[in-house]
């Protein structure tokens, strides 16, 4: 009868263990290392932007897109490029 | 203290055993609830170890970017402007940037091309970056071929291929000689994309941006503050790319929290009222039932939180891939750094975790306060 219980008070237990250990192992890593020749490469090239999106210019550089451009190029706005409706408009940025 | 431990492990056993007498319904909210879970915290922690690195790599980024705005249009900077800012105080170094856009027809894919701004490539010779060399199955000492605005074509052998660990900033860059990039581009003698500031005293940035804005009326300046802004818009709490993926878990689990508090059919009923009549209290029933809602929500949560970390850093975040990706070509490939605090596993626990026990609970406490003949009935 109390099989059950401790089955799944010990499940518990070790779903729990292994929670922190990936906790702890991501606290030991260090990002600052890992990217110390994308810093290397960003303050020779003077680049403002992630490469994480390329379907379209004012995506790809999101911090340089035009403030004032009409709706057709602005991220939010009603758009081709899937990628342009996970970006909140510069108007949204501007304000925060 | 012993009795109360073996009166729970007890209620736990009987738990377990009403849970497996609707095996089908409650392993089907086990299912979704685990699953929800699993996307509420892929979210979070792709979105919080994007935004860490996204920081620490941008705060190397320019102080500032002075762009000309001709009819509210991005515009090339004339040469001219170089000696405007020169005559602002507090500026340390002004470097104009050339880059731009080059479309290659065959792939149909955008690159982006660059000049550094010191120690630029020999004229003849590029830097290509991960992203690009896969795309066009390129490596060192192949020759690219490009077509100039003049339509004849010119062939730059590539040098070096950036290192693949750097992609999330450099993975569509071609690198190339100034040059090079204005015979490619046709940009003109004295014309650049725009211009790159430092500033050695950053509390200065703000007033010397209003400098720029008096002397030169037709320019748009951006400050690395805004860009940062811009990236911790993109990858916020609030902000579309986490709403977005965020708000199609919540109806999913909306629906699994509400089914719990409205589905309480008539053989739980019959339970209870069975159970009261026994001699159970109602706080025996609250209790009982909560246990089963423990069971559910807490093997839910840990397997959850822990798939989700396997699927972000170990995986690489293959589900959110197609989303981000939207239709680019090229998509950097990042190993992501982990980047967990206790808020959010917290944040998830709160949002997750406690309404599913309270919707138990309360659902549970409006029967057992009613008669056990009633209940039955």
């Amino acid at each position: 009868m109390r099989r059950e219980s401790i089955v799944f008070l010990v499940l518990v237990f070790l779903l729990t263990c292994l929670s922190l250990v990936l906790i702890i192992d991501a606290h030991d890593k260090n990002s600052v290392n890992k990217n110390k020749n994308t810093v290397i490469w960003v303050k020779k090239l003077g680049l403002t932007d992630l490469a994480l999106f390329s379907d379209a210019s004012y995506i790809r550089h999101i911090s340089q897109s035009d403030m004032f451009a009409p709706f057709q190029d602005n991220p939010s706005s009603f758009d081709i490029f899937p990628t342009a409706s996970l970006v909140p408009p510069t108007y949204m940025r501007e304000r925060e | 203290m012993k009795n109360l431990i073996l009166r729970h492990l007890n209620l736990i056993d009987y738990a377990i055993w009403n849970l497996k007498r609707n095996k089908l319904k409650n392993s089907l909210i086990f299912f979704i609830y685990t699953f929800c879970i699993f996307l509420v915290s892929s979210v979070l922690m792709f979105t919080s170890s994007l935004n860490r690195e996204a920081k620490e790599i941008l705060a190397h980024a320019p102080d500032m970017i002075v762009q000309k705005v001709v009819a509210g249009r991005h515009d090339l900077i004339e040469i001219s402007y170089l000696d405007t800012l020169k005559g602002i105080r507090g500026i340390s170094e002004i470097k104009p940037r050339l880059w731009g856009y080059y479309f290659e027809p065959n792939l149909r894919v955008n690159f982006s091309l660059v000049v550094p701004l010191n120690e630029q490539p020999e004229k003849g010779s590029i830097y290509i970056g991960s992203g690009v060399a896969k795309i066009l199955k390129k490596t060192e000492n192949d020759f690219l071929p490009f077509v100039k605005t003049s339509k004849e074509s010119l062939l730059l052998e590539i040098e070096k291929v950036i290192e693949f660990e750097t992609s999330l900033m450099t993975n569509d860059l071609i690198i190339m000689n100034e040059e090079d990039f204005r015979n490619i581009t046709g940009m003109g003698e004295n014309k650049f994309t725009d211009i790159a500031l430092f500033i050695n005293n950053k509390n200065e940035i703000d007033k010397i941006a209003e400098k720029i804005l008096n002397s030169m009326p037709n320019v748009r300046v951006v400050t690395k503050s805004s860009i940062l802004k811009t990236y911790d818009s993109l990858f916020n709490w609030r902000s579309s790319l986490v709403f977005f993926l965020i708000s199609m878990v919540l109806v999913a689990f909306l629906i699994v929290a509400v089914d719990r508090f409205i589905s309480i059919n008539v053989d739980d009923r019959n339970e209870i009222g069975l159970l009261k009549a026994l001699g159970w209290d109602t706080s025996d029933t609250i209790i009982l039932k909560s246990w089963e809602s423990v069971v559910i929500s807490s093997l839910s949560f840990l397997i959850g939180i822990n798939s989700a970390y396997i699927h972000i850093f170990l995986f690489d975040a293959r589900i959110f891939k197609p989303i981000i990706m939207g239709w680019s070509v090229l998509y950097p490939h990042f190993n992501l750094v982990p980047n967990i605090n206790m808020w959010t596993l917290i944040t998830i626990f709160a949002i997750t975790v406690l309404p599913f026990i309270l919707f138990s609970i309360v659902s549970v406490w409006r029967l057992s306060i009613t008669e056990p003949d009633v209940a039955m009935r």
